[in-house]
């Protein structure tokens, strides 16, 4: 996970490959080469979001669902400089504490009420600021007994990640004890998808069909996500977190207590990843011990595509992960959707070695 | 700049120089460095420390922040004991460090770089803000770009206006004009000198040492983690045999060297 770009590059050795071109048809043919590859790739990206229209929206959706994940995992990654392997597991035990909050709480809300267009009743919205704030406290916890203790002797990155990779197995070993590892459903209600008939240029009627849920949980993440952006640079807490995780030592020197601006980073980050969890599990309608598992390899790709440690490039890097995975299922098995996403990251780094919106920190 | 003093939660004592440094003993984990390094900075007085690499002399700017371990020795800011204290305390009580390197927070505008200055302040920051500018015009004009994207001369502006905003009466600089050009590193000089004479006392480590030497009232020449020379700026500049030592000046081209 670390500096894929710059071992990429090292490993194909761009230099050398463009040097090698160049002595055979010159630096104008070079660029010929590069511009006519550049207008193919683009046209048939193109080509393949217009005329996939469906898949390009449903991927926009999905995409959305991952940003909210990805945004937190990447705050977590350039704050404290861990590539934190458990967020998909806070992320199904956000959902479990909601499923928890639905079934026993409120058990009588179970199936009635529910809310306009959408699958979901009332409760999702009692369910998810508690999801959302038990998980940030189980975050703050699990920071001050393993990750402050690693911090404070000098953990590397790599062992701070398999440190964390323990926390994920253990974590959802206890979410497997304590509610079984059969599929859970979130009450929901079927509802009729919203369908859309595009004409393409007179050529095709391409058809859309979004479910409304999606739309709600794509929502929340916009909304979630510029929430976070707004602390970041508008309160003085948000710039000291920035501050800390751009130049720690300078952040200590200059007043600014380190420990708190990593746990704000833990609060938001643990409550990001439980409203991400609850709502891609309200989306699917269904729950399984392993679901925030299984979501960490499309949030991984985001950050590493959104450039690490930037939160809003994560969000720009799940928006392309998500399309790309889904686009992809028109022509391969949706099996096949983890190893597009690193075809596409690998061939993104190859070009933007730090990502999107990655910035070189000096 | 006039610095609020009085603001200070140190009053200022009439009688006790500004910081006074008493037989520190400082250094890493097992490796000391500083083994009994006194000296003292009177109130409005522009101190420089020279001496060799591992001389101690960075050491000890960083054990009155808590960046080196104590294990001896004392230091008085105002004649109250601040041996060991907190970063934000020291900056409360009037206070500021400017370390050598990363000395900026690159991602953030260079206008949250100097409000981060001001993290451990409360009250309205916008007055602050402003003599800060005054005093950097410079980087008012880059004052919404990205503290990354200046030049090292400005990134040194910016670490000195950080330092400032919180009005110290101690400042305290690790090497100001490290990696700058010569053009530069007296521009730099110039105006550390004209923060000192708005009555900030400065403690300043400098590689330049007769450059800082020009612009300073007295310095201490540190060899092996000890005191070896303290004299005023112009009497250790015309001292023939610390100029060959400590300042590689070679008697005839004394005045060529920093040319």
């Amino acid at each position: 996970m670390f500096n894929v770009g710059d071992r990429l590059s090292t490993i194909f050795n761009r230099n050398a490959i463009r040097d090698a071109v160049i002595s055979v048809v010159g630096e104008r043919g070079l660029m010929a080469i590069e511009r006519s590859t550049l207008i193919a790739v683009g046209g048939f990206a193109i080509w393949a979001l217009v005329t996939q229209l469906d898949l390009t929206v449903n991927g926009l959706l999905v995409g959305s669902v991952y940003a909210l994940g990805a945004v937190g995992l990447s705050l977590v990654y350039g704050n404290l400089h861990l590539p934190n392997i458990a967020h998909g597991d806070y992320m199904t035990l956000g959902a479990f504490i909601a499923l928890f909050v639905f079934g026993s709480l409120v058990p009588e809300a179970w199936n009635d009420n529910s809310v306009g267009p959408f699958t979901f009743s009332y409760t999702l919205f009692i369910a998810l600021p508690i999801g959302v704030l038990f998980v940030a406290v189980f975050a703050v916890i699990v920071d001050q007994l393993v990750y402050r203790t690693m911090r404070r002797r000098g953990a590397l990155p790599g062992v701070m990640a398999l440190a964390s990779l323990g926390v994920a197995i253990a974590l959802r070993g206890f979410i497997q004890y304590i509610w079984g590892t059969e599929v859970e459903h979130f009450p929901r209600e079927s509802k009729q998808f919203f369908i859309w008939t595009v004409d393409l240029l007179h050529l095709q009627d391409v058809i859309v069909r979004v479910p409304p849920d999606m739309i709600f949980v794509a929502v929340a993440a916009i909304v979630l996500t510029f929430a976070t952006y707004l602390f970041l640079n508008m309160t003085k807490w948000g710039k000291a977190m920035r501050a800390a995780a751009d130049n720690e030592d300078l952040a200590r020197v200059t007043g600014i207590d380190v420990e708190r601006t990593n746990l704000l980073t833990w609060v938001i980050g643990g409550g990001m990843a439980a409203a991400a969890g609850i709502l891609f599990a309200a989306g699917q309608g269904q729950l399984l011990t392993i679901s925030g598992w299984k979501i960490l390899i499309p949030l991984f790709a985001a950050v590493v595509a959104g450039g690490i440690g930037n939160p809003y490039g994560a969000f720009a890097g799940a928006i392309f992960v998500g399309v790309i995975g889904e686009v992809s299922t028109a022509w391969l098995d949706p099996s096949y959707k983890p190893a597009v996403f690193f075809a596409a990251i690998i061939v993104l780094l190859l070009v933007r070695p730090n990502g999107l919106f990655g910035q070189s920190r000096s | 700049m006039r610095v609020a003093v009085g603001e200070n939660e140190v009053g200022e004592n009439e009688v006790a120089p500004a910081l006074e440094i008493a037989d520190l003993e400082a250094g890493y984990g097992p490796t000391l460095i500083a083994r009994g390094i006194s000296m003292v900075v009177g109130k409005g007085e522009m101190v420089t420390i020279i001496g060799p690499n591992g001389s101690g002399k960075s050491t000890t700017i960083k054990a009155i922040f808590g960046l080196a371990d104590v294990t001896g020795g004392s230091i008085r800011l105002h004649g109250e004991d601040i041996t060991g204290e907190r970063a934000d305390r020291l900056i409360a009580m009037g206070i500021g460090y400017v370390p050598q390197a990363g000395n900026i927070f690159p991602t953030l505008s260079v206008r949250e770089n100097v409000e981060m200055g001001a993290f451990t302040l409360h009250g309205d920051l916008d007055a602050r803000i402003e003599k800060v500018q005054d005093l950097f015009p410079l980087l008012r004009e880059r004052w919404k770009g990205n503290a990354g994207n200046l030049s090292g001369g400005q990134r040194q502006m910016l670490a000195l206006a950080r330092a400032l905003v919180a009005e110290p009466s101690v400042l305290l600089l690790d090497e100001p004009t490290a990696g700058l050009a010569p053009q530069i590193v007296d521009q730099v000089l110039a105006q550390i000198r004209e923060i000192n004479r708005s009555g900030v006392s400065i403690l300043l480590v400098e590689q330049n040492a007769i450059k800082a030497l020009r612009h300073s009232d007295r310095a201490y020449v540190l060899a092996r983690g000890r005191n070896f020379v303290e004299d005023t700026a112009d009497g250790l500049l015309s001292n023939p045999d610390i100029g060959r030592v400590f300042l590689g000046l070679s008697g005839a081209d004394e005045e060529e060297s920093d040319v």
